[in-house]
């Protein structure tokens, strides 16, 4: 133990001295930087607009010397393999930031689960975090409360590039989410937009079949599925078909909205589970919205009819979506990325043994009440929260640039082409190849140690078309377009670029923050009582103005309170 | 041979009957298993595989024998099952021979005794437990998984009632021709109660090879830990309200051949020890139970 402990005055030493060097060669200021920071956070932050040299430029490839040491967490996944005798700590994307940048990466913790107990224990026993962490959720409300994790406003106006602080300054809303009294505790990645956005897989062999047309509007979905229910559309002469999968068992109370096999676009604008602004502009409980029972009448009548499948509300996403896949069902309402897997793999193998699949994206049609809608997918997908002893922020904001640029197809990007020769491309004779790889393609994405988006680029932030819909209409100009285009489906492509479509009728929640005093006591038993009236409803069970009443008890319940508790929390953040 | 009377066969004949569904339950999830580990992956993700494979392949076990990861965790499992079992059992035999004395020869006994038996009604809890260990300096060591389970009072006293049932005669003839304790312990008592040993040698491997927990809060490096935390994450999968658009994490989704092929292999080296410790298994256990 004292061993270690003297290690890690050393360590600490080293890295101090080491922020001094960079601190200097920089010629910002001058002296410890740890005394510094308060000084800058005193001043008015135009101060470092007047001092140009201290401004970070994008792609600046100066080197720590000697170089930062950050501590990280790994989650270890089965499916992580490392080729050619690389680590987690020595592998093509530490390699690069070691050697061009000076940042090498320590794993503290590699965790096989989530990384919740783990904080948690270090939490109450004292031990210390590692530099960075990702964390969402309670686990990220708990850090803040526990004074282990540091604010990071200073560092962010100091150290991050024009372009980072643009990517948050046209995405305002994601502060909220890590913002407490005032403070920013912690760095929110941005998500592409359309990540988790639903557009709807049709089978288009079926369609043609009956000489029907893709659905724009409820009573159009209504022909199509009494259609794809009674007239045999896969021709075996028995009644074994239905119109829509759906996985009602999410295990997270919301019966209607999964991951695939979802059923939001039949609520339109009010969708159920999210706090949506009324024409007042408080927010209201989406549930129990008015449109919400018009969708569930709706999804009572398709079930009553044969329309969705009487064991819908068992059946997690995978199931319903195996229902689909495998000619049970004719529509399924699932994100862009099922074009890749569990669509793109059952085309793939109906293809190799002669059978008839053949299933196509479309836009969203309008709801029950005439408006297309569906749930938006999260502003964000995790924070960065860092230790509050940890003093190398420059190098974290180094880092996030460098990620940031390969998000916004830089073409300075240093993993233009991926993230490891071998592992998801090889070069032949100074080609890129992206299918071929020897022994298949590996995603490195787990060995970022940060990872500011989620593959494309952040919402709001470049102009024009999105990638995904230029490489579906077939543009192949960069490297990034080139890439995509190589490594996914043209069912995931195309999925993708119709999700893009509707993009402007995304319905956002207008609430992320802390769970409300009520909330923590009362949200989980709203959650059931909300989840078994729906399924109760669809089900037939009870009838469909039993609605009112269930609006009415989630009131009393403490609804109302909730309510008046997130809207006084989304005021106070203005 | 009296022949047996109807209801007797009856008897034999239902009992059969439940007794043959009962060993059904519980292989058909074995044998479902690895029929998934053997089936091609959109047979599997499909949900088509019940009991026989379809699209057969070998793909997923030269995945899981190829992966880094499952082969160091595999080890780890193997080491701290051998020497936690060894530890295990040479601890809890040197207690039961102790304990097995009557208060006159040991003098105290009784203190020792409480000593053991509060443990068993009162323990630390997770936090105290994980300090202990902490501060011990313990993490990140695979004595972490081996010390604060190595003592079970259950066996202890399991073992101390075995003893208890050997004839004393037997022990006093060795203390005449001048054996010690350790010579008596290890040449007399030790061969006689095999069958106990082997039974609680089985208890203890089966524990260890099985538990995750302490793998998971105790050990912070990828080449520590052991096959059973690594296993666990791979079923409980991740939460799907956070998927990202991370191909690894579709790619994890969809490799339930795969998961059953490391299933199957990590349920395989402790099934292959019970046929050899079972000859000791029924006589171990009603033996050790009532004998005076």
């Amino acid at each position: 133990m004292k061993g270690q402990r003297k290690l890690l005055a050393v360590i600490i030493s080293i890295l101090v001295s080491m922020s001094m060097v960079a601190a200097c060669s920089n010629g910002a200021n001058n002296g410890d930087p740890a005394e510094v920071q308060p000084s800058a956070s005193a001043s008015p932050t135009s101060s470092n607009q007047e001092d140009p040299p201290a401004a970070p430029q994008p792609n600046d490839r100066t080197k720590f010397d000697p170089p930062v040491t950050i501590t990280a967490a790994l989650q270890l996944k089965p499916s992580d393999k490392l080729r050619n005798g690389d680590t987690p700590e020595d592998n093509p994307i530490s390699r690069w930031f070691r050697d061009n940048l000076g940042i090498v990466t320590k794993y503290k913790w590699v965790v096989t689960d989530s990384l919740e107990t783990k904080v948690r224990l270090a939490m109450t026993s004292g031990e210390e975090l590692p530099d960075v962490l990702s964390v969402s959720g309670t686990l990220f409300e708990d850090l803040v409360a526990s004074g282990k994790i540091q604010s990071i406003d200073e560092a962010f106006e100091k150290y991050a590039t024009e372009r980072v602080k643009d990517s948050y300054i046209k995405n305002p809303e994601i502060w909220n989410s890590v913002k407490r009294d005032g403070k920013v505790y912690g760095l929110p990645t941005i998500s592409n937009g359309i990540v988790g956005a639903t557009v709807m897989w049709v089978r288009q062999d079926w369609l043609d079949k009956l000489g029907l047309k893709a659905p724009t509007n409820i009573a159009e979905f209504d022909a199509v599925m009494e259609a794809f229910t009674n007239q045999d559309p896969d021709g075996n002469n028995k009644n074994d078909t239905y119109g829509l999968a759906l996985g009602g068992n999410t295990g997270y109370y919301h019966p209607t909205s999964n991951y695939m096999a979802d059923t939001s676009f039949i609520f339109g604008q009010d969708q159920p589970y999210l706090w949506i602004k009324d024409a007042s502009g408080n927010l209201q409980y989406g549930s129990t919205l008015a449109g919400v029972k018009d969708g569930l009448g709706k999804l009572k009548d398709w079930f009553a009819k044969g329309y969705l499948s009487p064991d819908f509300g068992t059946q997690d996403a995978a199931k319903a979506m195996a229902d689909f896949t495998s000619g049970k069902a004719g529509i399924a309402f699932a994100p862009g990325w099922s074009g890749g897997w569990p669509i793109g793999t059952a085309v793939a193998e109906a293809e190799k043994t002669n059978q008839a699949l053949d299933i196509k994206p479309y836009p969203l049609p309008a709801g029950v009440n005439g408006e297309v809608g569906r749930q938006a997918s999260l502003p964000s997908y995790g924070t960065y929260v860092f230790s509050k002893d940890f003093t190398q922020m420059e190098a974290i904001f180094k880092y996030w640039d460098t990620l940031y640029g390969c998000a916004i197809e830089d073409p300075k990007c240093p993993f233009d082409k991926g993230y490891g020769e071998g592992y998801d491309y090889v070069l032949n004779d100074g080609k890129t190849e992206w299918k071929d790889v020897p022994d298949g393609i590996v995603s490195l994405n787990a060995y970022l140690m940060l990872s500011p988006s989620s593959g494309t680029s952040p919402t709001n932030v470049m102009e024009g078309p999105n990638i995904y819909q230029r490489v579906a209409s077939g543009q192949l100009d960069n490297v990034f377009e080139q890439k995509l285009a190589a490594s996914n489906g043209k069912l995931t492509i195309d999925g993708f670029a119709v999700a893009y479509e509707q993009i402007a009728q995304d319905v956002p929640s207008g609430f992320y923050g802390a769970n409300t005093a009520t909330m923590k006591e009362k949200w989980d038993q709203l959650s059931t009582l909300e989840e078994q009236t729906f399924l109760q409803i669809i089900y037939g069970k009870q009838p469909l103005d039993y609605f009112d009443t269930f609006v009415k008890q989630w009131n009393d319940q403490g609804g109302k309170q909730i309510t008046k508790e997130v809207n006084e929390a989304v005021a106070s953040l203005k | 041979m009296l022949k047996p009377k109807i209801s007797n066969r009856l008897f034999q004949y239902s009992n059969h009957v439940f007794l043959s569904i009962v060993a059904l339950l519980c292989i058909l999830p074995m044998i479902h298993v690895l029929a998934v580990s053997l089936s091609s992956n959109y047979a599997t993700t499909s949900f088509l595989v019940k009991l026989w494979p379809i699209g057969f392949t070998l793909d997923a076990y030269e995945k899981a024998l190829n992966s880094n990861n499952f082969l160091i965790a595999f080890r780890v499992s193997v080491l701290r099952t051998v020497f936690g079992t060894l530890l295990s059992m040479t601890l809890t035999m040197l207690a039961a021979y102790s304990m097995s004395k009557d208060n006159r020869y040991f003098r105290g006994r009784t203190v020792y005794a409480w000593f053991f038996v509060f443990t068993m009604l009162f323990h630390g809890g997770l936090i105290p437990t994980y300090l202990v260990v902490q501060k011990a300096g313990l993490m990140n060591s695979l004595w972490a998984l081996i010390l604060p389970v190595a003592v079970n009072v259950f066996n202890v006293v399991l073992m101390m009632n075995f003893f208890r049932g050997i004839p004393k005669e037997l022990e006093e003839a060795a203390a005449i021709d001048g054996a010690g304790h350790f010579r008596i312990l290890f040449t007399i008592f030790f061969p006689i109660s095999l069958p106990s040993i082997a039974t609680l040698s089985l208890f203890t491997m089966v524990f260890h090879w099985n538990s995750w927990f302490d793998g998971m809060i105790y050990m912070n490096q990828a080449n520590q830990i052991p096959l059973a935390t690594f296993l666990q994450a791979l079923i409980a999968g991740f939460d799907y309200t956070q998927i990202g658009l991370n191909p690894s994490d579709l790619e994890s989704l969809s490799e339930r051949s795969l998961k059953s092929a490391l299933i199957f292999i990590g349920t395989l080296p402790i099934l292959l020890v019970y046929p050899f410790l079972q000859k000791y298994f029924v006589k171990g256990m009603t033996l050790g139970s009532v004998k005076e």
